[in-house]
């Protein structure tokens, strides 16, 4: 990985960019399973 | 159209067009016009990369998939957030690190000079051709349905592009992105509130969902291994996931958005931000043609819904036939409008077995639809019979109120448009960048190389356009550009893979490797049926297989010397 410099080490939220890509992965495994939830209301 | 429609659709249009030449108005360097002063925020380089992405093909498709094959495209953007992560960590800083103006100029760093050509002369054919695509796809449609010329369409599209794009680069780019987003989403929400208020009385919006879920079009994940269901969990992520990386980290109309960031941080929260909103947006999207399938169980649907080719199918000697066809399917119709009506009113199995009969009924309609598209090819074999992209401009044209009717045109307009301007801000980049200053003109001024940006711009829109108006004469042309895009994508993301991840590998290795690789995609591509998907993970690991063998190669010729 490349060496960062001090103003881009961490995002403005959630401390590090680990975090965040965390929460997007969070995001999208939510919206998958309300995706599949709708899927087999009707299946 | 009425007055109204025409006052806001090119009310709109205009608008967006000066405000992006005023903005960017005073005077420029190559970086600010190409880079934007590399001081976008993120929110402006997020919805840039969306706007990017989502042509007009977009809004006037993708409900039309909804509509015949359900919501399960929607799979298909699954490994877009992960695919943002994994730029945000590994391309975004070596880009930022050595200051490059393209994608392309990383590769020289990397390798060699003929690596970087070789790269950016494949985006420059694939990119080309299909900046004339983008504005010819809609064009088509567009022109059809309201009787334009397509050469006026055409021009319509490309000279009000060309205006700000040339005017003011990058910067004017992303400014004119952000309204035109402004206007996509506003526009699809107005056309989902109105399509639910015209639904008739008896149809509340609970309704319309029971409707669209057991008509089968609530689709929307398939966990199962059919290798035979087109959408699933698994093709989608597997698919999908290689394309978005290539896409987003390799394709210069991507990287072009995010590279005019302030900083990694602004850059990196840009693509996050994209990840974060593109799934919902096509939910939105895939919704909306849902709900048109609801719509259209409680009004008459026409049988095929390009009128245009299947009036001239009636004028044939298959007319009759057709029109028998299509009076079989207005009754079919009523009689599955009377077993929804029923299916919603009643519960429990009264409701269930209403449905069953309206779903029986369902399959009798398409059956209708495919003898209706084998008529219209017997009476015109170079007729188009896949009409899904016709449905939503069908609706918009025969249903939505004066004055949404034009917005939602300014929607499909603004989505070619910025479609059209990231394409043709980064087809000058390269052109100027990685050609015309690396090996043309090294050694011109800062003022020279931005008239020749500009010039550039120029070009390559007026090379658009007369791409988008000749399409017409070739057969099957935007499945040839199809294919090109799925035959050197592969090769690309081959090259920058092992760029990032395979640090032993040099310039020569990767070169012959590339040119390798796209013998054998070409070669296979023109001697087995392989789909065209995975024309790019078969290219891309031919480029990293080979490259490795004839570095090892290399290296033992080395040693030995």
């Amino acid at each position: 990985m490349e060496e960062l410099k001090p103003e881009d080490e961490k995002p403005p939220i959630l401390g590090s960019w680990k975090n965040l890509y965390l929460l997007l992965v969070f995001f999208l495994v939510i919206q998958i399973l309300i995706y599949y939830f709708i899927t087999i209301s009707f299946s | 159209m009425n007055y109204l429609d025409w006052t806001i659709l090119f009310g709109t249009l205009l608008f967006i067009v000066l405000y992006g030449v005023y903005k960017t108005r005073g005077s420029q360097n190559m970086e600010s016009y190409l880079l934007g002063d590399k001081n976008m925020k993120w929110w402006t380089i997020g919805l840039s990369v969306m706007a990017t992405q989502a042509s007009a093909i977009t809004f006037l498709s993708t409900p039309g998939q909804a509509y015949e094959d359900g919501m399960g495209f929607i799979q298909f953007y699954f490994s877009l957030p992960l695919a943002m992560i994994v730029l945000s960590v590994t391309v975004i800083p070596v880009y930022y690190r050595l200051k490059v103006y393209t994608a392309y100029e990383y590769l020289e760093n990397r390798f060699d000079l003929k690596t970087r050509t070789l790269a950016a002369g494949l985006f420059l054919i694939q990119r080309g051709l299909a900046a004339g695509i983008t504005i010819y796809a809609p064009a088509i449609i567009l022109s059809a349905i309201l009787g334009w010329p397509l050469t006026v369409t055409n021009l319509i599209i490309g000279v009000l592009v060309i205006i700000y794009t040339v005017s003011g680069g990058t910067k004017a780019v992303s400014q004119t992105q952000k309204q035109q987003m402004a206007v996509m989403m506003g526009g699809m929400v107005v056309a989902l509130i109105v399509l639910v208020y015209k639904l008739p009385p008896a149809v509340s919006f609970g309704d319309a969902i029971d409707v669209a879920g057991n008509m089968g079009k609530l689709n929307l994940v398939d966990f199962s291994w059919d290798p035979e269901n087109r959408y699933t969990f698994w093709s989608g992520m597997l698919g999908s996931f290689f394309l978005f990386l290539s896409y987003f980290g390799t394709d210069q109309s991507q990287v072009q958005r995010y590279l005019s960031g302030k900083s990694i941080t602004e850059s990196r929260l840009g693509l996050l931000f994209n990840g974060l909103l593109k799934i919902p947006m096509q939910f939105l999207i895939l919704f909306i043609g849902a709900m048109v399938f609801v719509f259209f169980q409680f009004y008459q649907p026409p049988v095929f819904f390009n009128e245009a080719v299947k009036f001239k199918a009636e004028q044939s000697a298959e007319g009759t036939k057709l029109i028998n066809l299509e009076e079989e399917y207005n009754q079919i119709f009523q009689q599955k409008k009377e077993s929804l009506e029923l299916a919603i009113t009643r519960e429990g199995e009264e409701s269930k077995a209403a449905y069953l009969e309206a779903q029986n009924l369902q399959d009798k309609e398409n059956a209708i639809r495919k003898e209706v598209k084998t008529l219209i090819i017997t009476a015109d074999p170079a007729a188009e019979i896949k009409d899904t992209d016709y449905v939503f401009i069908t609706f918009i044209m025969n249903y939505l109120p004066h004055g949404v009717i034009g917005l939602l045109l300014a929607v499909i307009f603004s989505a070619a448009m910025s479609s059209t301007a990231g394409e043709l801000n980064a087809l000058a980049s390269t052109t100027t960048v990685d050609i015309y200053k690396r090996s043309v003109n090294k050694s011109a001024t800062d003022q020279h190389y931005l008239v020749s940006s500009k010039m550039f711009t120029f070009l390559w829109g007026v090379l658009a356009i007369a791409f988008a108006t000749f399409a017409s004469l070739l057969d099957n042309l935007i499945e040839a550009v199809n294919i090109l895009g799925s035959l050197f994508y592969g090769t690309i993301l081959g090259i920058f893979l092992v760029a990032f991840y395979f640090k032993k590998v040099k310039g020569n290795a990767v070169f012959y490797a590339a040119l390798i690789a796209e013998a054998i995609v070409v070669l296979v591509y023109m001697t087995t049926k392989l789909a065209f998907l995975w024309l790019n993970p078969l290219g891309c690991g031919i480029v990293i297989g080979i490259a490795l063998l004839l570095q090892q190669l290399e290296n033992k010729k080395e040693i030995r010397e």
